[in-house]
């Protein structure tokens, strides 16, 4: 569990609405709530489930950010990919609570939450373990205070084929996330040099899709509630599952 | 005034109670998809749930003709069923309920169940048996009261509505196999290939431990060899009217006889039916049949037999009336065991 008050970028005023943040596309799901340009942010491990975890962890962080529920005025999803039953129970809420009270929602991939989490400046590319030999991966170019560009667009990838990908685009990026950290070998092997930031980064933290919400407020918006899906990437295989009765 | 949602497997549905206990909106959406794999895939009807949830409330909301703002309480399946499925209504009441501050309840699929016959009929108040029959469960209940229940028999292996599937698509016949069965079962005679009747002998005492208990794997089997045979004399095409009648007979006398054994142990002559199979005709009729005049069977209407939210609502009516509420820590389960089982 991780609890952390910091300053987001943006300056300080008079009481106004707050903004609330939520992915659990991973293996760590986290929260965050942003006022008057204080971030209180809390993670928490699927070792227990995150739909019994996250709406206790949204509580408390409305709870010592002094918010009540209605007095957020956005709610920022990361909405994937990761793992789809992890991806679905972050929209099931985000689209819940947005339908409920009419709180404006935005949704930004949870590759570009860990990538704008790194601090890094410049190309980076976030990866998250998709098993099956394949990671989720995108890259993008960042810069202090403004919106992110997108260099590479989130896809389920084989490392080579994601490596010839980066290569062929002459893209050298920083690799952070679970997937770099899994594959760290892979990495080094086919691009030499590269660096790959340590673990304690590869998590998508909601403080990041705080400040996304802040620097690409456009880009993340979602117009239409109701058609918002999580990014699922990969499309599923009936075959591998089949018919279940 | 409830709102409650059901997303346990491939239906979505939402529905509005008012505070008179009256069904004041009630949608359904059903997931079409399924047909061309056989069978549910789990994760297809998952992301059709998380596509279609926000549309199947705000249709109930306004077939009721009240705003979110006006519910006074959530209700939502918390299980049995599907868990990708479950998690996406769950997690959406959650958030809902929480944003507006007010109370929300997860409710236990099968005993929602219980109570869909209350929404349509006055008679439908415990003490009663229930039978509980879809492609997911089939439970044997006498119901003593609202929130006792006795758990008399279930089945062993596939569920009642499963082991229609599974012989719809051994036959050829697509999917759902309920409906198609019983169809085709009009215009065949079962008397061809007599199936023995599963679980039932005629020695067989209310101690011995399959009494109440049903079976349906081992009837499917046969089937499959009888269909085996008849493909080999190249005579199959010609017989499946009448393997549909004889199957649906060998399952229908099995469901039949263990709910009069229920019956009589507990002298109550009031069966309710619920679950998808009890909109099977031949099923509602062999029981009214051996109830005799004496007897009561209340059958929902297809709507209420079915998935659907109005169930969840009016058991949710129930627990919250006692009081009872969710945490915020609420989570599916897709075994979560049944309240009240005495």
């Amino acid at each position: 569990m991780v609890n952390g008050a910091d300053v987001l970028d943006g300056t300080p005023s008079a009481r106004k609405g707050a903004w609330l943040a939520v992915d659990t596309s991973t293996p760590m799901g986290s929260v965050a709530v942003w006022r008057d340009g204080l971030v209180f942010e809390q993670a928490f491990s699927i070792l227990r489930a995150h739909s019994e975890l996250v709406l206790p962890a949204i509580d408390r962080a409305l709870t010592v950010s002094g918010v009540a529920p209605g007095e957020v005025e956005s709610f920022v999803l990361g909405s994937g990919p990761g793992s789809f039953t992890g991806v679905r129970i972050a929209a099931s809420l985000a689209k819940g609570w947005s339908m409920a009270r009419g709180t404006a929602l935005y949704a930004y991939s949870s590759l570009l939450a860990v990538a704008a989490g790194c601090g890094v400046e410049g190309p980076v590319c976030a990866l998250f373990d998709a098993r099956r030999g394949e990671v989720y991966g995108a890259c993008y170019d960042l810069a202090d205070g403004r919106e992110p560009v997108e260099l590479l667009a989130p896809g389920a990838w084989s490392l080579p084929r994601l490596m010839d990908e980066l290569m062929k685009r002459e893209i050298e990026p920083v690799f952070v996330g679970e997937g770099a950290k899994a594959y760290r070998d892979d990495i080094r092997r086919r691009m030499a040099g590269a660096r790959v930031l340590p673990d304690h980064l590869a998590v998508p933290r909601a403080a990041s899709l705080l400040w996304l919400r802040h620097v690409a407020a456009d880009s993340g918006k979602v117009r239409r509630v109701e058609q918002l899906e999580p990014m699922y990437v990969r499309e599923w295989k009936v075959a591998e599952e089949g018919g279940r009765r | 005034m409830i709102l409650a949602v059901e997303t346990s497997c491939d239906d979505t549905s939402a529905a509005i109670l008012g505070r008179d206990g009256g069904l004041l909106g009630h949608v359904i959406a059903t997931q079409d998809m399924h047909g061309e794999f056989g069978g549910i895939v789990p994760e297809v009807a998952s992301r059709a749930q998380v596509k279609v949830i926000d549309h199947v409330v705000v249709r109930a909301l306004a077939e009721a003709g009240t705003s979110i703002g006006d519910v006074d309480a959530f209700a939502v399946t918390a299980g049995p069923g599907l868990i990708g499925s479950l998690l996406v209504g769950l997690n959406w009441v959650k958030a809902a309920a929480y944003a507006l501050g007010k109370p929300f309840i997860g409710i236990h699929h099968m005993e929602a169940h219980l109570f869909a016959g209350a929404l349509e009929d006055g008679r439908a108040e415990p003490p009663f048996v229930a039978l509980l029959v879809s492609g997911g469960h089939t439970l044997l209940l006498y119901v003593e009261s609202w929130g006792r229940y006795h758990l008399l028999g279930q089945t062993r292996d596939d569920a009642a509505g499963e082991a229609f599937d599974k012989v719809a698509r051994l036959l050829g016949l697509g999917y759902p196999g309920g409906p198609l069965i019983e169809r085709l079962a009009r215009e065949g005679d079962g008397s061809r290939h007599p199936f023995s009747t599963p679980m039932v002998r005629a020695a067989q005492r209310e101690e011995d431990d399959d009494y109440y208990d049903m079976s349906f794997s081992g009837l499917k089997t046969a089937v499959l060899m009888r269909v085996r045979e008849l493909e080999a004399e190249g005579r199959l095409e010609k017989e499946v009217a009448h393997l549909c009648a004889a199957f649906q007979s060998a399952a229908v006398e099995q469901l039949t006889e263990k709910t009069l054994r229920a019956v009589r142990a507990s002298r109550c002559q009031r069966v309710v039916l619920g679950g998808g199979v009890a909109r099977n005709g031949a099923l509602a009729a062999a029981i009214r049949g051996r109830l005799g005049r004496e007897g009561e069977l209340i059958v929902p209407s297809p709507r209420l037999a079915t998935d659907n939210a109005a169930m969840v609502a009016r058991a949710a009516r129930y627990r919250l009336g006692l009081g009872e509420r969710s945490g915020l820590d609420l989570n599916a389960e897709a075994d979560l065991p049944m309240p009240g089982i005495v």
